[in-house]
């Protein structure tokens, strides 16, 4: 029996990339994947656009932010029976060639969620983001190790995979603030497993991205005791 | 201040926390409004255990007994917490009113679906 395959794409404000991304996914032969792209109360002319294309989307009464947004997705894949979900950034950052290569570890049950990193090949080229950026990913995950025991390399990637087992705790519990890192927290602490897999990840080419300054200290200390919160949290 | 007072002082800040955390533990409150509780807190303890950080304040409003301003201290926390919910539930309700409206469109979209449907089976069912 074929696998149900979707690929959530949240959106705010993407009015000129919307397109393009779900073109690029569309147009590439090698996958016959739903999509559905969650509208997150743009306020732009991303509905616009998506109703005029007829690109199968869920557009959300008010903004939610990523996490909200997201957490949608995932609730429209459980109640639709679906095996796996990726997430893929409607900026088009993220490259459908590279969706393959992070759907394989879920396919050969060799864990429950896959993230597509940035960072664990030293070599590799694409756009990796500002030093700043680096330095405050690396110190995410020195304290994501110190709750889990787990070496995350890309901890703010959106470009991940999860199996039938993580969409169903998605769907109803998802952190809304600080979603990646802090969901990866998640899934470890309820005994699940992450692998990492290479991608090359592009430059974002119009719009502007939702996360402002990685460098504000205060998002570091938030996003810490995020972390640690999420960490001590008891799962039935 | 006596060392008696600051000792339940910190006692209490402490169990605050505790409170806090075990009810983040079991999910009754979100990790994101317990960050508050917690700098509030952590705050007041750094302040009564170093009353020397706060410098000169004390003797600029003229409060004579160190207690008084750890006290004056945890009414200022309260008050900060206290605004921060008022906002937070300013704006559910504003949320909430929302989603009653968008949710009744819905439902007269529905019905008016439903209408349409037996409009249609009646006008079957006489030819």
């Amino acid at each position: 029996m074929k696998e149900k395959i979707l690929i959530i794409i949240p959106a705010y404000n993407e009015e000129d990339n919307i397109l393009k991304t779900y073109n690029s996914i569309k147009t590439n032969k090698d996958y016959d994947y739903d999509i559905i792209v969650i509208n997150d109360g743009s306020t732009d002319r991303t509905r616009k656009i998506l109703e005029e294309n007829n690109i199968p989307h869920i557009s959300l009464i008010q903004n939610l932010g990523i996490g909200g947004a997201v957490q949608t997705g995932y609730k429209y894949a459980y109640k639709n029976g679906y095996d796996y979900a990726i997430q893929f950034d409607g900026d088009g950052q993220h490259d459908i060639n590279y969706v393959k290569d992070i759907l394989e570890p879920l396919k050969n049950k060799e864990c429950n969620m896959v993230i597509g990193s940035r960072f664990i090949k030293k070599d590799t080229e694409g756009f990796k983001s500002s030093k700043a950026r680096r330095l405050g990913i690396s110190i995410i995950s020195f304290f994501i190790k110190l709750v889990t025991h787990k070496k995350i390399y890309d901890t703010t990637s959106g470009f991940r995979a999860i199996d039938r087992n993580i969409i169903r705790i998605f769907a109803f519990d998802y952190p809304t603030d600080y979603p990646e890192p802090v969901s990866s927290v998640n899934v470890l602490k309820r005994h699940y497993t992450i692998k990492e897999v290479p991608v090359v990840m592009h430059e974002r080419t119009g719009g502007t991205s939702s996360i402002h300054a990685l460098k504000n200290i205060d998002y570091m200390i938030n996003v810490i005791l995020a972390i640690i919160m999420e960490s001590i949290k008891r799962y039935k | 201040m006596a060392p008696q007072l600051k000792v339940i002082a910190i006692v209490f800040l402490l169990l605050i926390l505790f409170v806090i955390t075990m009810f983040v533990k079991r999910s009754k409150i979100s990790v994101r409004y317990s960050l508050i509780w917690y700098v509030i807190c952590i705050i007041l303890i750094a302040l009564t255990l170093f009353p020397e950080l706060l410098g000169d304040v004390t003797n600029l409003l003229k409060i004579r007994v160190a207690s008084n301003m750890i006290f004056a201290l945890m009414l200022v926390g309260l008050f900060v917490i206290n605004i921060s919910l008022t906002i937070i539930v300013s704006e559910q309700k504003e949320q909430i009113r929302n989603l009653i409206q968008e949710l009744s469109i819905v439902k007269k979209k529905m019905k008016d679906n439903e209408n349409k449907g037996v409009k249609n089976e009646r006008k079957n069912t006489s030819n």
